[in-house]
């Protein structure tokens, strides 16, 4: 009973590298987090059945 | 500029230490209304590149859009193809979603300043893979009555100081339940730290978010090599049917691009080690 949808926001949302220099926007230097549990909040718990039809995250 | 409402500006998807084959990024579709999926090269980097509409990504643009969970959701969706379309070829470093810069040449020169950085980090990521396990507290422990601590007698003469006691009990018990199970969690962690090069904690998800009527204990990540995939795999196996560790339930994800460990440096006690 993997929740990859949840998961997966942990992970693009919250790490990765952070690369500046003539950046448009880094979400990352952005407080997304908060951002996104907001949106989160609402709604994506509803649907955590795998986004990924067969495969797993990788 | 490129940046205009009707230009493109290029979204990076993450790095690679060697080019993936141009089919395997062409048929990914990448973020809506942006071009196919192509890479750049920074010296000895390979970047995953897309050309997305300018005004998309816009600030103010994308802060609406991530506001509503369903663009969330597809935004991250989109990142994580692109991210996991090169994981087949070597070592990955995804970047954040989100990561645009105004043209190729200002995404290969960022880059580029950072090579050495970027290089030694394949290093550390080559031949790993991530994994996410989340330990909440079992949802049959939370109801049943904890053996050994008796509830007040129930009967009595009623009344409030009864009920209060009862109530003060319960909640005793309750906060017992808590420590013995997040003791229960500290244990499963470190099991499973024995199986892998690194760990990394997330904030616990919130109950609305997993969707699991329990208190999340752990959520954490663990950076494992190929080689000892199968003893990290049977550890969660033997640990989920350990009847000591009834207190939790364990559930787990994975393998994944290690996102939590693409990190360039490691900043003291920042997001990565210890709990939130």
């Amino acid at each position: 009973m993997g929740l990859p949808l949840v998961d997966l926001l942990d992970r693009v949302l919250a790490t990765g590298v952070v690369i500046s220099g003539d950046l448009v926007i880094a979400i990352a230097d952005v407080p997304l987090v908060r951002l996104s549990l907001r949106a989160l909040l609402s709604s994506v718990s509803a649907r955590v059945p795998s986004p990924w039809a067969d495969s797993g995250p990788l | 500029m490129s940046s205009s409402d009707t230009g493109t500006v290029t979204y990076l998807f993450a790095l690679c230490a060697s080019r993936p084959p141009g089919e395997a990024l062409s048929t990914v579709p990448g973020h809506p209304g942006g071009g196919p999926l192509r890479t750049l090269e920074a010296g000895e980097v390979v970047l995953v590149v897309q050309d997305v509409p300018a005004r998309d990504f816009r600030e103010q643009a994308l802060s609406e859009r991530l506001e509503r969970p369903e663009e969330l959701e597809r935004c991250a969706l989109a990142h994580h193809r692109g991210v996991a379309a090169a994981a087949p070829y070597g070592p990955v470093v995804p970047l954040p979603l989100a990561t645009v810069y105004l043209s190729d040449g200002n995404a290969v020169t960022a880059v580029a300043s950072r090579q050495e950085s970027v290089l030694a980090l394949f290093a550390r990521l080559s031949g790993r893979t991530e994994w996410a396990v989340k330990v909440h507290a079992s949802a049959r422990e939370t109801t049943a009555p904890a053996p050994g601590s008796p509830e007040p007698s129930a009967g009595g003469a009623g009344g409030g100081r009864s009920y209060l006691s009862r109530a003060s009990a319960r909640q005793r018990v309750r906060r017992d339940r808590h420590e013995t199970a997040r003791a229960v969690a500290l244990t499963v962690d470190r099991a499973l730290r024995a199986y892998a090069v690194d760990a990394a904690s997330h904030r616990p998800q919130s109950e609305q978010l997993t969707g699991v009527k329990a208190p999340q204990l752990l959520n954490a990540a663990y950076l494992v090599d190929d080689a000892r995939r199968g003893e990290f795999t049977a550890a969660l196996e033997r640990l989920r049917a350990d009847e000591r560790l009834r207190e939790v339930d364990i559930s787990w994800s994975g393998p994944w691009v290690p996102y939590s460990f693409a990190r360039m440096e490691q900043p003291a006690a920042t997001a990565g080690a210890g709990a939130p």
